[in-house]
């Protein structure tokens, strides 16, 4: 038995880092990776489609992103399950529960709504754990299992969505699902796979048949190896076997460049130059150290340059650490004289520390440069 | 720059002179006015600046009057590292020649020579300065343009080592300027840009506010409904617990009532049994009192029977009574009609005496009244013919007084004839024939013609004169008397008193007879007097009956009065006898009203009576009197049972505590209503709660938020970035602002420095001054009173203008500067301040050269070591005319000369006039001219006219 596994669709979600443009290929190129499932799921002959949570980025959507969703799902040929996650949690306001939804949703797309056993074929039974707030008070992919009985030949797959202690351990959230239950579920034969969301990376927990398949695309810069999906082999007796496909075509970077000389400066121009698929590429560049103002003005226009090609190209501001401090050559190579050669020292002078003089200085390389 | 000395030939007024100034420090050149000293300036000038072919108004005006001459001059400057001997001749026989004589010696004459100097002057002279530092005696004095001089400025620059600020540097500022412009208004307010981004932020920051609020709304719905909807479980599972509760209590209701229905019927019980003991009770008393009633009735009427007899009794007397005065009434009533009668006869018998009395009276009057009637007639009738009455009477007396007096009057005036008789005497008088006796005489007054006639004697004629008057008076008189006693029918006034007399008689007669009649007939007629003697004689005639009259009046009057006192005694009588049968009757009727009232009440009574006693006999065969007491017994015991049994029935259920089952109950039902009404109130809460988040469902107000949000970090990138752009160009255009005005001050300091040293010496020692950056002094400060420059006095801003020269000439290098030259200034100055002013020429201490031209030495004596050139005015000296033509310009610099001098567009025709060029010269001149762009041509053919090309 062979199904596919992926979560985290986050459909509907906006980054404000990207341009009106740059957002409208993104949201395309997220509905593409729904279709791309449906032809991964078809190429490999999965039997079903199962979503471990957040399809969408968040409950109150507009119709025409829920209807678009539902457009793009109708186009993957077999089953899809769809448990509800933090993001659209299962509530008197969800997604799942609009006109929109309820207009649009084609007859193989499931909500897995009600917590507990879904037979959805013969011998296989969804095990659901919908999130119905956002911040559960149990672990719920825990409480299912400990209210299963093992039962003969029927593979069983738990749903679930969140965080598991062994990779966010954090004690005071009583939502946190513990793998150490997961694991004995999975020992006894309760349960023979564990499908899990909310990791928007791929990761597999504690060397078991318990996965997060990530986001099928990327989301943030945070995520190690997004933009991929499972396919899960299932077989009796046998411990599931899964394979990573990967369905995503943008990347997210965030460089942490350090600039110190002009040499910095122009390995940065080449390392930007060097980028693939510059259109769907998102850099969110941490530039630290100290240049001079002849190197800062070269870097702005080369980030200029740049910007026009990329999805997205700016400065990460909290963790930019970039002083321009001139050096001996930015004024003396102007030939600057009397009041204003003063005033330019002191200015230098201040600089250190201090972004407004370091702009003021900036502005005065400018004017003069141009001038002469 | 030094000018070693000066030559000039034939310049102005001066013909040939040569002045020779010190190598540094001060030179007095004195000489009297016209003299030529500032045409020294003006030749140095002219030297340097004007080529010598010009032709300008400079040069024109200093070619000397009345010669023929050029005029020419000649001077040996030091510039920098070139010492040279240069002259110029202008005019006629123009002329330049050039001797260099360092560094490196050299001769050039003509363009070549005038271009050589021009190039070494700009490379060493400051011409500003040159210009600057000159106080000319026809200008009016004032502080000069230092500023923008190189020469100050490197001497500033070296002396205080600041960095004065060239072109670039003031571009550079005005540059940011102008960037600190595009952000902040000059009072360092955000200007439009600045603000739309701030404007712009806001708004984003409001729109996700709004956006946020709006999601919130949803979540808190969401919310809600999960809240409602689990209530609505709990409520659902109160229901049950309320439905179970609510059963239990009511079960116990329902025994309670069961309790209640056997009180209620106990209670029934009593209630009859009570009321028949009433009702037994009271037939008992009922019986008791009809018994009594019997036997009170029978007494009662036995009494009423005793008093019925004895009313009876009074009413019988009561009519005895009555009979007795009815008799009584009848007996006086007759006595009072006998009474009566004798009382109207009495009354008749007096009435009749009168009337035969009155009767005789009215027949004495009668007669009396006729007899009156019949005088008065008579007396009348006299009094009719009589014709003279008593007026008549006077009347007459008055005529016959008068007649008389008349004729005494005409006597009295008639003259008297007395006629003594002697013999007898015939003689007719006046026709009257008289007879006088002898011894007689006569005596006649003549009133009227008196003729005596003396028959056959004589006849003597006397006539009274002038009496005529008095005759005739006397004569009407008597007409008058005479017709009085003709109307009056009489004869004569005594006649008259007769007949006067008479009537007066039978007036008096007739009076008396009226009187009489008066009394007789006492204000009544005569008939009236008959017919009441008719009247009475009848009445008197009618009484048959005269016999027994009373004797007289007076005693039939007496027996009137007495019977008419019988008569009403009688009357009296009558009424008292009346009015006690009226009484007595009264009494009889009442008596006997009583007597039949009591009676019919008694036989009511005894009717009642026999009622009553039938009654009771017919209840005593119902029930006999001891059988009643009997049944009354029975009735209360059976009472006294039924109210044993409702006490203890009512203790029975009071000890079960209903009012705690019935509170139970209605909580319980209470209880459940909340719950209905709680569990309404939740459902319809969780519809509309279902119907807004269908609503929001379909809103997308998660997108709305993003959307939002991306706005918003546009918007504050935007303004971020444009905010620190303006902060930069703040802090930029700060710093540079204060910089620039370090550098001002650092600059302007050695030049202050200077001016302050050599002014205290003018001003005292707290002089202090402000100086702009353009060197030019603002204000003065003098024992702590400052003042602006424009508001010093003229001497205060000549000496200061001179100072600041004098200042500056003591710090530049000689070799970069030039020499001050000062045109007989100082005039203001009073010979204090020129004393001090002539130490401050001293002290200035200057390596330049200082050159002051008066024509007052007195002004500059004070100055120390100063080399004084005395300047005399030369005599002017006849030089031959040099050929007109040798000094013409060429025709296109005739044209330029022109042009520069008219400075203005002129047409062709008058060129040629103004230049003394002739028409042959005119084309190819102005041909060239515009081909080398040295003139513009305005304008075609005749209207053409013509500028020089700036």
């Amino acid at each position: 038995m062979r199904f596919l596994h992926t979560a985290d669709w986050q459909l509907g979600m906006t980054r404000h880092f990207l341009s009106a443009e740059a957002q409208a290929r993104f949201s395309d190129a997220r509905l593409a990776a729904v279709r791309a499932i449906g032809d991964l799921a078809t190429e490999q002959q999965c039997e079903f489609v199962v979503v471990c949570g957040d399809v969408f980025d968040a409950n109150q959507l507009s119709p025409q992103v829920v209807g678009r969703a539902l457009e793009a799902m109708a186009s993957i040929p077999v089953p899809v399950y769809l448990l509800p996650g933090n993001h659209d949690t299962i509530d008197a306001g969800s997604a799942y529960r609009s006109a929109a939804f309820k207009r649009g949703c084609p007859d193989h797309v499931h909500v897995l709504a009600e917590p507990g056993v879904h037979e959805i074929a013969p011998g296989v039974e969804l095990v659901a754990a919908p999130l119905n707030v956002k911040h559960p008070l149990a672990d719920l992919p825990g409480d299912q299992c400990r209210a299963l009985t093992p039962k003969p030949a029927v593979q069983r797959i738990l749903v679930g969505h969140g965080a598991v202690d062994t990779l966010s351990p954090d004690p005071g959230n009583p939502a946190t699902i513990r793998t150490s239950t997961l694991t004995e579920a999975l020992s006894d034969g309760r349960i023979h796979y564990v499908a899990l969301g909310d990791r928007h990376s791929t990761t597999q927990v504690a060397g078991r048949a318990i996965w997060y398949s990530g986001a099928p695309e990327v989301t943030d810069f945070t995520e190690t190896d997004p933009g991929n999906v499972l396919v899960v082999d299932l077989d009796r007796d046998l411990e599931a076997r899964v394979t990573t496909h990967r369905v995503g075509t943008w990347s997210f970077l965030a460089p942490e460049r350090h600039l110190n000389n002009s040499a910095d400066v122009t390995d940065l121009d080449r390392w930007l130059l060097g980028l693939p698929n510059k259109d769907r590429t998102v850099v969110k560049h941490r530039l630290v150290g100290s240049i001079s103002i002849t190197d800062k003005a070269r870097l702005d226009d080369i980030l200029a340059a740049h910007s026009d090609v990329f999805a997205s190209l700016y400065p990460h501001l909290r963790r930019t650490d970039l002083a321009v401090l001139p050096d001996d050559h930015d004024f003396a190579d102007l030939g600057l004289s009397g009041f204003v050669a003063t005033a330019a020292r002191e200015l230098v002078g201040a600089a250190a520390g201090n972004p407004a003089v370091q702009d003021a200085l900036s502005l005065l390389y400018r004017l003069v440069r141009s001038e002469a | 720059m030094k000018i070693h000395y000066v030559h000039l030939r034939n310049f102005r007024g001066v013909t040939d002179r040569r002045v020779d100034f010190a190598d540094s420090g001060v030179t007095v050149v004195e000489g009297s006015n016209e003299v030529g000293k500032t045409s020294m300036v003006e030749a140095i000038d002219l030297l340097l600046k004007s080529p010598d072919s010009a032709k300008t108004s400079h040069v024109l005006a200093v070619q000397s009057k009345g010669v023929d001459i050029g005029p020419e001059v000649e001077a040996e400057i030091t510039a920098g590292q070139y010492r040279f001997v240069y002259r110029k001749r202008w005019l006629k026989r123009p002329e330049t020649t050039l001797r260099v004589n360092e560094p490196a010696p050299a001769d050039l004459t003509g363009r070549e020579a005038h271009d050589r100097v021009k190039q070494i002057l700009e490379e060493t002279l400051d011409d500003g300065l040159w210009a600057a530092l000159r106080v000319e005696q026809n200008q009016p004095i004032s502080q000069s343009a230092l500023g923008g001089n190189d020469s100050l400025a490197r001497a500033l620059d070296a002396a205080g080592g600041g960095a004065r600020e060239t072109g670039g540097e003031s571009t550079l500022f005005e540059r940011v300027e102008r960037e600190l412009e595009k952000y902040w208004t000059p009072g360092g307010k955000p200007k439009a840009e600045l603000k739309a981004a701030a404007e712009r932020r806001a708004e984003a920051e409001g729109a996700v506010a709004f956006a946020e609020a709006s999601l919130r709304e949803v979540e808190r719905d969401v919310e809600r409904h999960a809240v409602v909807a689990r209530e609505l479980q709990d409520l659902a599972a109160g229901k049950v617990e309320q439905e179970s509760e609510l059963g239990e209590w009511e079960r116990r209701r329902r025994d309670l009532d069961e309790q209640r229905a056997l009180v209620a019927s106990l209670a029934d019980r009593f209630k009859a049994a009570s009321a028949e003991a009433e009702t037994v009770a009271a037939a008992v008393a009922q019986r008791r009192e009809l018994v009594s009633a019997v036997a009170a009735q029978e007494h009662a009427v036995e009494a009423t029977g005793n008093e019925v007899f004895q009313v009876q009794a009074t009413a019988d007397l009561a009519q005895g009574l009555t009979r007795e005065a009815a008799a009584a009434l009848n007996a006086t009533r007759l006595a009072f009609d006998e009474a009566t009668l004798a009382e109207r006869r009495a009354a008749d018998d007096v009435h009749y005496l009168r009337d035969q009395a009155e009767l005789d009276n009215l027949e004495r009057r009668e007669s009396r009244a006729v007899e009156a009637i019949r005088q008065r007639d008579s007396a009348d009738a006299f009094l009719a013919v009589c014709a003279l009455d008593e007026a008549g009477f006077a009347e007459l007396e008055s005529a016959y007084a008068k007649r008389r007096e008349a004729q005494a009057v005409l006597e009295a005036g008639a003259p008297t004839v007395a006629l003594d008789a002697f013999t007898t005497l015939d003689l007719i008088v006046n026709g009257e024939r008289t007879a006088l006796a002898a011894g007689a005489s006569m005596r006649q007054s003549v009133t009227d013609v008196l003729e005596l006639v003396f028959p056959d004697l004589a006849a003597v004629r006397i006539e009274p004169g002038g009496g005529q008057d008095l005759k005739q008076a006397a004569e009407n008189a008597d007409a008058e008397y005479q017709r009085r006693c003709t109307d009056l029918a009489v004869s004569d006034i005594a006649e008259a008193r007769d007949v006067i007399a008479a009537r007066r008689a039978t007036e008096g007669s007739r009076r008396e007879a009226e009187h009489a009649l008066e009394l007789a007939l006492e204000g009544r007629t005569l008939d009236d007097l008959r017919s009441d003697r008719v009247r009475l004689s009848a009445r008197v005639g009618a009484r048959a009956d005269v016999g027994d009259l009373p004797a007289d009046l007076e005693s039939a009057t007496a027996v009137e009065l007495d019977t008419r006192a019988q008569a009403e005694s009688a009357r009296r009588k009558l009424s008292d006898a009346a009015d006690l049968h009226q009484e007595r009757q009264a009494a009889e009727t009442e008596a006997a009203k009583t007597a039949i009232a009591l009676s019919t009440r008694w036989s009511s009574m005894q009717e009642q009576l026999q009622i009553m006693r039938e009654e009771l006999a017919s209840a005593r065969i119902e029930d006999t009197d001891e059988s009643l007491t009997a049944k009354l017994a029975d009735a209360q015991a059976a009472r006294s049972d039924a109210r044993l049994a409702l006490e203890g029935a009512e203790a029975n259920l009071a000890a079960q505590d209903p009012d705690t089952v019935e509170a139970r109950v209605a909580a319980a039902h209470e209880w459940g209503s909340r719950l209905q009404n709680d569990h309404d109130a939740r459902t319809s809460e969780l519809d509309k709660l279902t119907g807004r988040l269908d609503l929001a469902g379909s809103e997308g107000r998660q997108d709305r938020l993003d959307q939002a949000r991306t706005a918003q970090e546009e918007a504050d990138r935007q303004y971020d970035n444009l905010y620190l752009r303006a902060n930069a160009a703040r802090l930029l255009y700060e710093k540079l602002r204060d910089a620039r005005e370090t550098a001002k001050q650092a600059y302007v300091k050695p030049f202050r420095d200077q001016i302050e040293r050599l002014g205290r010496i003018v001003f005292g020692q707290s002089l202090k001054l402000d100086i702009d950056s353009d060197l030019r002094i603002a204000n003065r400060t003098l024992n702590g009173v400052t003042v602006g420059y424009d508001d010093l006095s003229t001497g205060a801003r000549e000496q200061l203008c001179i100072v600041s020269r004098l200042a500056c000439a003591a710090l530049i290098d000689p070799v970069d500067g030039a020499p001050v030259i000062i045109d007989d200034a100082l005039g203001h100055s009073d010979p204090d301040r020129l004393a001090r002013m002539g130490a401050v020429f001293a002290a200035a201490n200057s390596k330049s050269q200082i050159i002051v031209l008066t024509c007052t030495p007195d002004r500059y004596r004070r100055v120390g070591a100063a080399t004084v050139i005395p300047v005399q005015a030369d005599e002017p000296r006849l030089i031959k005319d040099i050929p007109e033509h040798e000094a013409s310009l060429t025709p296109a610099d005739a044209i330029l000369t022109c042009l520069e001098r008219e400075g203005r567009q002129i047409g062709k025709a008058e060129i040629i006039r103004r230049s003394g060029i002739d028409d042959t010269q005119w084309g190819p001149a102005i041909r060239s001219l515009l081909e080398q762009e040295q003139v513009q041509k305005t304008g075609d053919r005749r209207g053409a006219v013509y500028s020089i090309n700036r």
